[in-house]
């Protein structure tokens, strides 16, 4: 609708323009925990702005950030990240569970207990086997996030059959104990166990995707109506000071009372609309064209700068012609020119050409593919790909349409037949993850940390186990088995230095593969209209801003 | 009394014709049409002569040299340059049409030509369809008539706006195969059909009933009384007598064509990028409607000109060959009272 608002004045500003001609014969980056700010007011309805609805709202399938900023103060897993900014909010603290895991039998046996008195938002009693319930759900709906969980004995298996139950976790609904038995150790567990993709769900939720329906939840606020590609409501769940407020009270309550997300495409709008204060937030940052503006003009009072840990990437299905051959991706490599698409992002990313973005543990900076289309030609040349016609996939929203348009180009130059193809940014991912999708060759994506370590980067997006038939992530389909088995074995330790200096080499050799062509990392921003704290606004760097955060002023 | 004699000696075109060119509004519109048409033809001899680029070579970290100073096509901060006239030589006469710096006169050349090829092969295929079936429905009558007459009239009941930009989506992701007929997702043939599809009604319901009333007179009953066969009396006899009708739903219907693309390719189901044209470089430009406004407005003036002149001539010529007007006021009647009873789907749905 606002688009053919648009449209049409436009279309009546040229009438204009031509009846004239006809008659005359036209930041701040802050690092402290937020948490209430102080001195704002409570309660009220925060109206907040998405520039596309989430790819889920059903917290075992969802995988955007979109959709984890949605469900945060939603649903609350065993273990969860710190309601803090920057580096203190990558801390994995105690969420449903009492305490972190006691870690045993060699890094294999997890050991946790459910907080006593815990209940969901339509009043069931929380319980241990909710947890397993929760596993299993996602597993069977061959969830995005399920590669992560398969370590858990007896889960692969389940993921081929499912048929339950996995035999790896033990739970006792009296005393709230959780056993998960691993199959081998794995050092990033314990962050595993804070995504939502595990966050406890009654046992009668059904097995299927629940976005215009979300189940009931823990957290503090409560989802109460879903409008898949309008929008969606939140009132305060009101087992939470009866019940869960007062068993967890180290989590935030929240200040408002209601908050209402309204998706609007056109992030023209969305600024206009914060600016004049029909909405008090918005989710994404501000368009490319008004960025500068908006940082300029509202910077410490309105607008922040929040660094993100993320790597953008062009893809290349290495599975099928052309890109199946490593000379074609590397001659990509070389011909994608990061310092252009600086440029179309307005500033708002900083050019890398590898996995591991800086602020990661294990990023050493590296350039393997320096700007050179000669060399890109000439690989092009010895490559010789029969192959030429390729499908070139990227979403609708701005800048990531333009980054597209780039690539497409790009490789136009190259010599190949290009089909671009946009699809909405509401189910890009979805379309694109989808094996059944004709046409998969290339195209643009984004990661976000999960949560601070190396292999977060390298498993979900690059391991051959990470190949799904839907709600795939490895877009590049890059299943080599000694980079595999690298990933495996890293992912069994604990993070130390050595395991970082051979997550930094991991990251070299998949670039030597060339997978993807990466080009940069982004920033994001909070912006919110001059009704809100904005020091109270914590954006995390895993599940972005918690709306328990925002308070009127 | 000698001008009259030698109108008499005229044939019904000359007479149309001569009635057309008193029309001075209408012939200042035309000459309008035919000078975009002209620009939109030229767009290859700007490209490869003065703006030496082609319409989707993008240009994002290049630097043009502009009265002997240096300038970004793009600036660091994402700003596309503005209308450079001759100071670059042509180059970026008006501006970079985005943050991908690819220029903008040679995307209005170019978009024009794919705007005016999809309204004109739109209304030609519609036209087309819509003879076929009107001349079927009016001659045959009986069931043929009532299963044509109440197709359309579903087509008809639909919001077409609605359902076109559903379709359109849908074969942009995935394009076409019906049997033998392939589409690829990206061709300029997936709006064309649509809006030709869903424009039928608007040209076969006018059309049927002329041939209702064409298929009593005298001369259609000899033809039959002398053996011809139906395609025959169809084609040679009531086709020739439907010429101006056709030939001025066909000039609206390229306006009509032209407003349909627009809207489709503005709203992403039309033209797909890197492709341009008029609809699509409005959606470009709205995103840059503060800092360059001229990107988005320059094609909606396009549009709005070349509807508005296609629109006076198509009424100038059915004031030349139909003085009576009648048919064509039944017509539009019609038109406009369909258009009323969708404008608020649309609007509700859109919301």
């Amino acid at each position: 609708m606002k688009k053919l608002r648009a449209f049409i004045a436009v279309l009546v500003l040229a009438a204009v323009a031509a009846v004239g001609l006809a008659s005359c014969g036209g930041g701040s980056d802050t690092t402290s925990s937020g948490g209430s700010g102080g001195g704002g007011q409570k309660g009220g309805t925060l109206d907040g702005t998405y520039a596309s609805f989430p790819d889920y709202l059903d917290p075992a399938l969802s995988y955007t950030a979109e959709g984890w900023t949605a469900m945060a103060d939603v649903y609350i897993p065993l273990l969860t990240y710190k309601h803090a900014n920057g580096v203190e909010g990558s801390e994995v603290v105690p969420g449903l569970a009492k305490e972190l895991p006691k870690i045993s039998n060699g890094g294999k046996t997890y050991t946790l207990f459910l907080r006593p008195g815990l209940k969901y938002s339509d009043g069931t009693p929380v319980k241990a086997s909710d947890f397993p319930f929760a596993v299993e759900r996602m597993i069977k709906l061959n969830s995005g996030g399920s590669p992560f969980y398969l370590s858990i004995e007896g889960a692969e298996k389940f993921a081929e059959t499912k048929q339950g139950p996995i035999p790896g976790i033990k739970t006792n609904d009296k005393t709230g104990e959780i056993v998960i038995n691993l199959e081998g150790p794995r050092g990033t567990f314990t962050n595993e166990l804070g995504l939502m993709f595990v966050a406890p769900l009654p046992q009668d939720t059904p097995i299927e995707d629940l976005s215009a329906n979300p189940p009931p939840g823990t957290g503090p606020y409560m989802i109460t109506k879903s409008q898949p590609g309008k929008g969606w409501e939140y009132e305060r769940n009101p087992y939470w000071a009866k019940a869960n407020g007062k068993a967890m009270p180290e989590y935030p309550e929240g200040v408002i009372d209601n908050a209402k997300m309204t998706v609007i495409r056109n992030p023209e709008t969305q600024v206009e609309d914060i600016e004049q204060g029909t909405y008090q937030w918005m989710q994404n940052p501000p368009p490319a064209s008004r960025y500068q503006e908006v940082k300029e003009k509202y910077e410490g009072t309105q607008f922040r700068v929040e660094p993100t840990i993320s790597t953008y990437y062009f893809w290349m299905n290495t599975e099928e012609p052309p890109f199946n051959d490593v000379k074609v991706r590397q001659a990509v490599n070389y011909a994608v020119d990061a310092k252009a698409l600086e440029r179309i992002y307005a500033g708002q990313i900083t050019a890398t050409q590898q996995i591991l973005p800086p602020g990661m543990p294990g990023y050493e900076q590296f350039e393997l593919y320096p700007h050179d289309m000669g060399k890109a030609e000439e690989l092009m040349k010895e490559a010789n790909p029969s192959d030429m016609n390729i499908t070139v996939w990227t979403d609708t929203e701005s800048p990531n349409n333009e980054a597209g348009e780039y690539f497409n180009e790009v490789l136009k130059e190259l010599g190949f037949n290009t089909t671009l193809k946009q699809i909405n940014a509401d189910n890009y991912f979805t379309v694109i993850g989808n094996a059944t999708t004709p046409g998969l060759d290339a195209g643009w994506s984004d990661w976000f940390q999960d949560y601070p370590h190396p292999n977060d980067f390298f498993q979900p997006l690059l391991a051959g186990e990470s190949i799904l038939s839907t709600n795939n992530g490895n877009f590049a389909k890059f299943d080599v088995p000694a980079v595999n088995k690298q990933i495996k074995k890293l992912g069994e330790e604990q993070l130390g230095s050595g395991q970082e200096a051979a997550y930094a080499e991991l990251d070299k050799e998949v670039m030597e593969e060339a997978p993807w062509a990466p080009y940069g990392t982004r920033t994001l921003s909070t912006f919110v209209s001059d009704e809100i704290e904005l020091e109270s606004v914590i954006f995390n760097p895993t599940f972005g801003h918690y709306l328990t955060s925002f308070e009127f002023k | 009394m000698e001008e009259r004699g030698s109108e008499v000696e005229r044939g019904p075109w000359a007479l149309a014709l001569r009635r057309f060119l008193r029309n001075r509004l209408a012939v200042a519109f035309l000459g309008v049409f035919l000078l975009i048409v002209v620009f939109v033809l030229a767009a290859p001899l700007w490209a490869h002569h003065v703006a030496h680029t082609g319409p989707n070579e993008e240009h994002t970290v290049e630097q043009i040299t502009v009265n002997g100073e240096k300038r970004d096509v793009v600036t660091v901060e994402g700003k596309p340059i503005g209308p450079q006239w001759f100071g670059a030589g042509g180059k970026f006469f008006l501006g970079a049409d985005s943050r991908l710096g690819r220029d903008e006169m040679v995307r209005l050349m170019y978009g024009g030509r794919t705007s005016l090829l999809v309204g004109i092969s739109a209304a030609l295929l519609a036209t087309i369809l819509a003879i076929v079936l009107g001349l079927m429905a009016g001659y045959f009558g009986g069931w043929v008539d009532s299963l044509i007459a109440r197709s359309l009239d579903v087509i008809w009941s639909l919001p077409v706006f609605l359902i076109g930009l559903a379709v359109g989506i849908a074969l942009a992701v995935g394009g076409l195969k019906i049997g033998p007929l392939e589409l690829s997702s990206g061709s300029l043939w997936n709006p064309i059909l649509i809006i030709s599809i869903f424009t039928v009604p608007y040209i076969a319901r006018p059309i049927r009933g002329e041939v209702l009333s064409l298929s009593q007179k005298e001369f259609v009953e000899a033809a039959i009384a002398q053996g011809a066969s139906p395609g025959r009396v169809m084609f040679t006899e009531i086709l020739p007598n439907l010429a101006s009708t056709v030939i001025v739903f066909f000039t609206l219907m390229i306006a009509n064509s032209m407003l349909f693309e627009a809207g489709l390719s503005f709203l992403g189901a039309g033209v797909q990028p890197p492709n341009s044209s008029w609809g699509t470089m409005i959606t470009v430009g709205v995103d840059l409607l503060r800092i360059q406004p001229l990107l988005a407005i320059l094609p909606g003036v396009m549009i709005m000109l070349t509807v508005l002149s296609l629109n006076i001539v198509g009424d100038a010529l059915r004031d030349a060959l139909d003085p009576r007007g009648k048919g064509r006021l039944d017509a539009a009647l019609q038109f406009e009272a369909q258009s009323a009873a969708t404008r608020p789907v649309r609007e509700a749905s859109l919301t």
